[in-house]
């Protein structure tokens, strides 16, 4: 089994980068999540602030107003290019995370599972072969010589018969060797495909996923200034009607009077959670914005946790293989 | 209808950042007024002359939004880019676990040939 501990140490298996590529793309869920939830709500707030808009200009006879004219937030092509943008970075970060840990496959683990099976089907002819090349030690065959001496009066005879027993084919334990050693030999050709072509990629977008932040981040801006004022204009007006109609030539029915007076409280309330749902996007923008930075300092071998980090990728390299190992059949 | 306070009704968008604290200070002001009153008439003044300043602040921040939008779009083939190199990457890593089974399967060929000869 000499092969097998070269293979897990040159590895390391698991890629330094899975761990920040996990966070990272753990990161971007919220923010393409609340994202496209903010600007819906920004938008349908909006198109209420212009209905309460419209029966000002009817109160005030304003001939000017014309509802198709009614100034829109966001077109739903302005919103398609930014939802479209955000599923390029969570295909971004998903892609990320699913190379990073890409190592542990399944297919590998099938193919290299298959290879061992092949080789235990060549069985005796092929072991001395795997012996030299993998360095695990197949079962040799044996050659037996019998010597059967006849005595006949003078006359002694000798007769010696050679019985060859081969060698046993391939045990189990053998077999899964085999193919643990080449699931290692494939995580690591895996590893090394990651390991050099991944960072390049990471630095390249590494400046326009912090543009993307810096984007999203003054679309937060404005949509907060738009959607504070809305809610105030909406209160105001509501405010308004209710102060009129409580003037005495109005001839209100008190019920729907109080019902509208008790919309107020609810407004204020969505205004607030509103607001906060803004500024959880903005915090969920910046941990997005730091998670890719952390990735970067990783792909640039810049983290002063690298080392530990590979101690800890080695031993879960080695109970990865391990438990490859043990799944596979022993009969 | 005229913009109350000092500030001009159509200014130049995008506001300078002064410009902009000026009529947000204005907007908040009036805001504060319309928050105290429960006189019918002052109320519909104040929501008459606030709107003025809203419209201004409104303008710039779409602006900002238009401005945006623009920066996405470009944003949009960076990350188009990026995938397609991903997407590479992930092939050429299904290339390794394949070429293991095409391994096993130039065995399993071996050996089906083997059990063709004679005390192979």
């Amino acid at each position: 089994m000499l092969l097998l501990p070269v293979l897990l140490a040159a590895a390391g298996c698991h890629s330094p980068l899975a761990k920040p590529s996990t966070a990272f793309s753990a990161a971007v869920a919220p923010v393409v999540d609340q994202s496209a939830a903010a600007y819906n709500a920004a938008v349908a707030l909006n198109d209420k602030r212009n209905d309460y808009e419209a029966v000002v200009a009817y109160e005030n006879k304003d001939a000017t107003y014309n509802p198709r004219d009614a100034p829109q937030l966001l077109s739903q092509k302005d919103i398609q290019t930014r939802l479209a943008v955000l599923a390029g970075l969570q295909m971004y970060s998903q892609s990320l995370a699913a190379i990073t840990s890409g190592t542990d496959s399944k297919e590998l683990d099938a193919a290299s599972k298959s290879v061992g099976d092949s080789l235990t089907a060549l069985g005796n002819d092929l072991a001395p072969s795997i012996d030299s090349v993998l360095g695990i030690a197949a079962a040799s065959g044996s050659t037996v010589a019998t010597t059967v001496t006849t005595v006949s009066g003078a006359t002694t005879t000798a007769t010696t018969t050679t019985t060859h027993t081969p060698p046993a084919p391939l045990t189990p334990s053998i077999r899964n060797g085999i193919s643990t050693a080449v699931d290692a030999l494939g995580q690591f050709l895996v590893s090394r495909t990651v390991a050099t072509d991944l960072p390049p990629v990471v630095e390249q977008m590494d400046p326009h996923v912090q543009a993307l932040c810096t984007a999203l981040t003054d679309d937060i801006d404005a949509l907060e200034g738009i959607e504070e004022r809305d809610y105030n204009r909406i209160l105001n007006l509501e405010k308004q009607f209710i102060l009129e109609d409580q003037q005495p030539h109005s001839h209100v029915d008190p019920i729907a009077h109080r019902a509208e007076i008790m919309q107020l409280p609810e407004l204020a309330r969505q205004q607030r959670a509103a607001n906060d749902q803004l500024e959880a996007l903005r915090a969920a923008i910046g941990k997005m914005a730091k998670a890719h930075s952390d990735l970067l300092a990783v792909a640039q071998g810049k983290n002063p946790e690298k080392f530990k980090d590979r101690v800890s990728d080695l031993a879960a390299a080695g109970t990865s293989l391990g438990n490859f190992y043990k799944s596979l059949p022993t009969k | 209808m005229t913009t109350p306070t000092n500030l001009p009704a159509n200014p130049s968008i995008p506001l300078s950042p002064e410009l902009k604290a000026a009529y947000q200070n204005a907007y908040n002001t009036m805001q504060a007024q319309i928050d105290s009153t429960m006189d019918p008439v002052a109320l519909q003044a104040l929501n008459a002359a606030q709107i003025q300043i809203q419209s201004v602040l409104d303008k710039n921040d779409l602006y900002k939004l238009n401005q945006n939008t623009a920066a996405f779009s470009e944003l949009q083939k960076q990350f188009d880019a990026a995938n397609k190199s991903l997407k590479t990457l992930k092939a050429q890593i299904a290339a390794t676990a394949s070429h293991f089974s095409m391994a096993a399967d130039i065995i399993a060929a071996i050996n089906g040939v083997l059990s063709l000869i004679p005390g192979a």
